[in-house]
């Protein structure tokens, strides 16, 4: 149905002109676009899109030339799943080489919209165990922003028309999506949500949730998390053992003070548990689009963050022992000449992956650093990557086949960069 | 390629002024502009404040921002919004809802804004609003988030105080 047989199509047309130039006899174009409809025929005639290597990581194979904040995300099968925003469109891929070369884009929105992304207000994508594929972006639609989902049951050959998340998307923004499965196959999504906005607003923003039911529809019309959300910093989320979603993001505590918390989602209905975490004394009221992340093993909470606080300034990271009772002493990281910015945690057992991106002014590193004693004790950081231009935030994600950076950026386009 | 792409704001620009009485539109701000509006005030004491259509924070910083403006007209008040060009629109609208369009106003212009933003200062992490303060010598200081009434008249007694 939204099948997109173009772009494949598109592709070798523009690799024809491309290598051709300007030296090709009136032989050797008929030979190559007699080559051209064999390759349509075959195109058309396929029914997995994915036999045809549509394009490698550049994004040169997409109608717009593919966009810097891009999700991925690993199937049961080991394939990579991306969703790749352009300024109206919305396309998902994958790749069966661990992000050396990628399917045709599959479009998910066919009206194009003014689609609204950035680092910390990502588009989102994952795969169950069933195949079936959930993702997220952001739209302008009666509101400046409204987030969108839409749900693939043919292991993405096609996708549902994308529809509002926000039960009230009409009448207020929602924003800063975050989709996220539990090891049981649950998809959450959680995201901003202005509905209860007064003015003047007191204390930042509400974060709702709801969660897809296995045919792809909302559970329930959303549910309130919080309503002290710092509003420009994303929401990072883990599972605890009992598999119930943790969350952990900015918010504005009493006093005007920009700190992190942790919200624990409970079952039953009981009313989510809501800690603080971090106690950094960021007195201000600013926008620092800087979320932090989490990851969560053998009991021990990870988190990772960003903070200007009185107290302490730069990337610090911390454990709990006791599901975020309380933290360790913050570790520093990263080099403070370099603005470092943007960490992201996994944690397996006792061994935990903490990534980041440094800036010299001209030239963005990735950084990475390891523990394997729970992070109790840390092995120097390896630069392990770096880039010329724009970059996208790094993610770290793993399949049977190991742990990985999923980074992408402007001039070297998508990397996905094995950990050991 | 960044020429085609800016040519139809350009034209925007050049045309513009022919069908309407319009206020400048905020001016692209590029690799070098910094440099730009440091010695075009040269020996001037003056205020940049860089804010964002999409940071609330800023937005209520605002009315304030206008209202300094309006009783401090002798302050020498620079605003650079950290959006794209395409919302140039949105950002003018703001701008003289607030009636802040009169004074030196500039848009990033380049998609890679820590390049725009490292030139401003390395060590600004990109929080916004971010607010400098510069005395004649151009010694300046940093300032991220909403400032109070007061710590503004404060930082304008320490700019503004005479040799």
């Amino acid at each position: 149905m939204i099948d997109s047989p173009d772009f494949p199509l598109t592709t070798q047309v523009v690799r024809f002109h491309n290598r051709t130039s300007l030296k090709i006899s009136v032989g050797q174009l008929l030979g190559r676009l007699l080559l051209i409809s064999a390759l349509t025929l075959i195109a058309c005639s396929h029914d997995n899109q994915g036999y045809l290597k549509a394009g490698t990581s550049d994004y040169s194979h997409y109608p717009a030339g593919g966009g810097l904040f891009v999700t991925a995300a690993f199937g049961p099968d080991g394939r990579l799943w991306r969703v790749v925003p352009e300024k109206q469109h919305v396309y998902v891929d994958y790749s069966t080489d661990l992000g050396k070369t990628f399917s045709a884009p599959v479009l998910i929105n066919t009206k194009a919209q003014h689609i609204k992304v950035s680092g910390e207000s990502r588009p989102g994508i994952v795969v169950d165990s069933s195949g079936r594929i959930t993702v997220i972006y952001a739209a302008k639609d009666a509101q400046p922003v409204t987030v969108y989902f839409s749900v693939s049951a043919d292991n993405g050959r096609s996708f549902s028309t994308p529809s509002p998340l926000s039960d009230k998307a009409a009448e207020a923004n929602s924003f800063q999506g975050r989709l996220a499965l539990s090891p049981s196959g649950q998809a959450y999504v959680f995201w901003h949500d202005e509905r209860d906005q007064t003015d003047p607003r007191p204390h930042g923003n509400a974060i709702y949730y709801t969660t897809l039911d296995d045919r792809g529809l909302l559970n329930f019309s959303a549910r309130k998390l919080s309503d002290s959300a710092c509003d420009c910093c994303r929401v990072a989320v883990a599972f605890d053992t009992d598999v119930q979603p943790v969350l952990f993001t900015r918010f504005i505590y009493p006093g005007g003070i920009r700190d992190h918390g942790l919200i624990k989602i409970q079952t039953d209905d009981n009313e989510p548990l809501a800690s603080r975490a971090t106690f950094d004394d960021w007195k201000i009221e600013a926008c620092p689009d800087h979320g932090p992340a989490i990851a969560i093993s053998d009991n021990n909470y990870h988190i990772a963050w960003f903070t200007q606080g009185n107290k302490r300034q730069g990337l610090f990271y911390a454990y709990s022992s006791d599901r975020g009772q309380h933290f360790s002493q913050p570790l520093p990281f990263g080099n403070p000449d370099k603005l470092p910015s943007h960490p992201n945690l996994m944690a397996k057992g006792k061994h935990i992956m903490l990534t980041w991106i440094e800036f010299d002014g001209s030239n963005t590193q990735l950084l990475l650093m390891q523990s394997n004693d729970g992070g109790r004790t840390w092995l120097p950081a390896k630069t392990i990557a770096a880039s010329t231009d724009e970059v996208d935030f790094p993610f770290l994600l793993s399949n049977n086949n190991g742990v990985f950076i999923s980074w992408n950026s402007k001039n070297e386009g998508y990397r996905l960069l094995p950990v050991n | 390629m960044r020429l085609k792409k800016l040519f139809p704001y350009l034209l925007f620009l050049l045309l513009a002024p022919l069908y309407s009485p319009v206020q400048a539109e905020p001016s692209a701000f590029t690799s070098g502009s910094y440099q730009q509006i440091l010695s075009s005030n040269a020996n001037q004491p003056f205020m940049l404040v860089i804010w964002s259509i999409n940071c609330s924070s800023c937005l209520k910083d605002m009315e304030l921002l206008s209202n300094i403006h309006k009783s401090r007209p002798e302050l020498n008040m620079i605003m650079l919004a950290a959006d794209e060009l395409s919302v140039t629109d949105q950002v003018q609208q703001i701008l003289e809802k607030n009636q802040l369009s009169d004074i030196e106003n500039w848009i990033y212009a380049d998609e890679n804004t820590q390049k725009l933003q490292f030139e401003i200062d390395p060590k600004w992490y990109g929080e916004l609003p971010r607010t400098y303060f510069f005395d004649n010598t151009h010694q300046r200081t940093g300032v991220s988030g909403v400032l109070s009434k007061q710590e503004y008249d404060e930082m304008f007694t320490k700019i503004l105080k005479p040799e």
